[in-house]
């Protein structure tokens, strides 16, 4: 596989987020506690993704019960949103579609480890932050942030980490032209209106799937694209 | 010693060994063994043709009919969750029975449909209660209706009456029970008819393509279950299930999950309209705790739905007052409503979720649901009498899920397989591959478990663990179902006609001739 391919895949695989994605896994116990006892800030975000000569606008809104993902190059956005008995509810939006496909918390945990929620609103979770080691310390939009370098699999890594934010202002995994980025270059408190791509409102007029009904339509073909960004390849 | 000597000692040897009194002095005992006798083998066989005996035929008519369904519940799917009860009550396994293959009739059941080898719910229920087979994705019209089909007329003179509606019909009180939405496949083919299942709520009517102009579409699944006719809506005591926000309009906000709103784009409530068009003393509840409240002495039409979609697996279900009943709890009630009819009753009761955990390759959560089955069959078994109720047990369609290997007896049917060891007293070790790896006994032959690659060592996964996804063959999203037949069991008056290998639409024509229809 071509190194800036494996680049991308890992990064978008860090970012993937999927109802079953290993990554971010369960966390160990101590990490669990850990990331479980510091409450998230809310914020909004959009950063740059770099990869060789394609620039696209990605998007990270965090509430305390609402994460949204949104990659401006597919037009598809990503919604995590913990329920009343604080489960967690996935949802796979498609703008362009008009239509999303719901994850009940049942099925999320059919098809998988339960993702980390705080992992999640933190794009870089703890367990790759723990492998990094501090090289220096930057500005970026007027913050403080700490330079962390190291190799996972896959390649090397650096994080531009903002810990006050508990986010990353830059990763960067490979290196050179070959090298795979996400570039932090606008920080809010609270989304544009502009962003709505997950609001109640908007969601209001999409078509709505429930994804344990995916295994009975297979002849669709959105729901083959959804089955597709599913993926079915474990390593176990 | 002396040739007669020795003989009497293998004799006393022999019988001694027959007794199950003293293993072999000469060997180490096998560290496998099952727990039964060498003379319980042949007692069990014994008490078998006894038992077979003593059966005989009820040849007068039921005045009531259960018709349960397993979705997607194969035979291997019945056997892994046999074994799994089993394990799970501190046998070996193998040895136990669900509450259902204690019944004395057993057929297998062809579930081809009029256009598919290996069907889907829609037309292998369709099958099931109106007699007829029928095309892939429709619901109770016949196998003239073409696709997407969207006029009401043709529709209605397509239209296959369901053994629910003629129960209704005859003066008998009918229910439905389902822990997938109300308006999914098999719940929604008793009492609805469309071309399309998917057409639950009546956006997805007016969003299709093939009703675009037309004058007079057909009504959406829930709609149909709100709009019955004046027999069938004053029959349908009793509807229990999942789906609620099919049934409410998008400007409302749900009642449990409170920054949810309904998907109805008619402006229609019909969880009010059950309330309003049903007369004193009918109800809609949407948690435990209304259900609880539910008194069937007094309670004349329940509408209960307790997911915005589908309910929880079994092995996830919040058994709270804030959460959902049982599939068992709710067929214990439904009888409970329905019996009160002295011309006697219709029940549908489906597990519909063994399917999805199926398709997810979630084993576990598809095996712990087959055994919520089993004890609703149980419930209903014991709260009808066999004289007047027949109770018929069966799927739709079976998965691709495999029980492999040589697994030793009791070995955890969740976990690697490992065989008997060829040394007694030697300890199972588990069994490994070609690739040198152990693997499980539950397998998949596609869906989303599929190995790229080199395989894992699992000696290091908790494979029996709630969320552990079985291994693959072909990569798919989705697992898919499987078109081997299916099994029918069946329990009470003209059961006996569950016989060999059956059509699936026959399993009407057994209820139809049991209701003396």
């Amino acid at each position: 596989m071509h190194p800036t391919i494996r680049s991308a895949l890992w990064l978008l695989l860090l970012l993937a987020g999927s109802p079953h994605a290993h990554e971010p896994q369960t966390l160990p116990s101590a990490a669990t506690a850990a990331t479980a006892a510091t409450a998230l800030p809310p914020l909004a975000a959009r950063y740059q993704f770099q990869t060789g000569k394609r620039n696209s606008d990605w998007y990270l809104i965090r509430e305390a019960n609402r994460i949204v993902i949104y990659d401006a190059a597919s037009g598809q956005a990503k919604l995590w949103e913990k329920d009343v008995r604080g489960d967690i509810e996935f949802s796979r939006i498609f703008t362009a579609d008009r239509r999303l496909v719901e994850y009940a918390p049942g099925e999320i945990k059919a098809r998988g480890p339960v993702p980390d929620w705080n992992a999640l609103a933190s794009i870089v979770g703890p367990r790759e932050l723990a492998g990094l080691r501090k090289t220096g310390e930057r500005k970026v939009l007027g913050r403080n942030a700490a330079v962390l370098s190291g190799n996972t699999a896959g390649g090397k890594l650096q994080v531009w980490w903002l810990a006050q934010e508990r986010l990353p202002a830059m990763v960067q995994h490979g290196q050179g032209s070959k090298a795979v980025r996400l570039v932090l270059r606008e920080l809010r408190s609270q989304p544009a209106s502009e962003w709505n791509w997950a609001e109640p409102e908007t969601l209001a007029a999409y078509a709505r799937l429930d994804a344990a009904d995916l295994g009975d339509m297979e002849y669709d073909p959105f729901v083959q694209k959804v089955l597709h960004l599913d993926g079915h390849s474990h390593s176990h | 010693m002396h040739q007669l000597v020795r003989k009497l000692v293998a004799a006393s040897v022999a019988a001694t060994f027959a007794a199950g009194a003293v293993s072999p002095a000469f060997a180490d005992a096998p560290v496998v063994q099952g727990p039964e006798s060498v003379q319980d083998w042949f007692d069990n066989g014994q008490k078998f043709i006894a038992d077979s005996k003593r059966v005989h035929a009820h040849p007068h008519r039921a005045k009531n009919v259960i018709l349960f369904v397993g979705d997607g519940m194969g035979v291997s799917t019945v056997t892994a969750a046999r074994i799994l009860d089993g394990q799970m009550k501190g046998m070996t396994g193998e040895e136990n029975r669900l509450a259902f293959e204690n019944f004395p009739y057993l057929a297998l059941s062809k579930t081809y449909s009029w256009d598919q080898q290996t069907s889907d719910s829609a037309p292998t229920m369709t099958a099931m209660v109106t007699g007829y087979k029928a095309r892939e994705g429709q619901l109770s019209v016949n196998h003239l209706t073409p696709r997407g089909e969207c006029s009401t007329a043709v529709i209605a003179a397509n239209s296959l009456p369901t053994i629910l509606e003629q129960a209704a019909a005859a003066g008998k009180s009918t229910g439905i029970v389902s822990t997938a939405r109300i308006t999914h496949a098999t719940p929604a083919a008793t009492y609805a008819h469309t071309s399309v299942r998917d057409w639950e709520h009546n956006g997805q009517v007016a969003s299709a393509a093939t009703c675009a102009g037309v004058a007079d579409p057909v009504k959406d699944i829930a709609r149909q279950l709100i709009e019955l006719s004046p027999a069938v809506k004053a029959s349908l005591k009793v509807a229990l299930g999942g789906g609620r926000e099919y049934f409410r309009a998008n400007t409302q906000f749900d009642p449990e999950n409170t920054t949810k709103k309904g998907l109805r784009t008619d402006g229609r409530d019909l969880t009010a309209e059950w309330v309003t068009t049903r007369g004193p003393n009918a109800q809609f509840v949407f948690d435990k705790a209304g259900f609880d409240a539910a008194d069937p002495a007094t309670t004349k039409h329940l509408l209960g739905l307790f997911e915005r979609s589908h309910m929880q697996y079994e092995a996830d279900r919040n058994t709270t007052t804030t959460g959902e009943p049982s599939l068992t709890e709710m067929t214990e009630k439904s009888i409970g409503m329905l019996k009160k009819n002295h011309k006697g009753f219709f029940l549908h009761v489906e597990a519909g979720r063994i399917d999805h955990a199926h398709h997810a390759g979630n084993a576990k959560r598809a095996l712990l649901d087959a055994i919520e089955l089993s004890k609703a069959v149980k419930k209903a078994y014991e709260m009808t009498d066999p004289r007047d109720t027949l109770i018929l047990v069966t799927a739709d369609h079976s998965h691709v899920f495999t029980i492999a290997g040589y697994p030793h007896r009791g070995n955890d049917i969740l976990g690697l397989t490992a065989e008997v060891p060829a040394v007694d007293g030697d300890s199972p070790a588990p069994t490994l591959a070609g690739d040198g790896m152990p693997y499980t006994t539950l397998a998949y032959t596609n869906g989303p478990g599929a190995v790229s690659g080199t395989r894992a060592d699992l000696g290091s996964v908790d494979t029996t663990a709630i969320g552990y996804m079985q291994q693959a063959v072909v990569p798919m999203g989705s697992e898919t179902h499987a078109g081997e037949d299916v099994a029918i069991y069946a329990s009470g008056p003209r059961a006996h006609l569950v016989r060999g290998t059956m059509e699936q639409n026959w399993i009407y024509h057994v209820m139809k001739e049991a209701f003396d229809f």
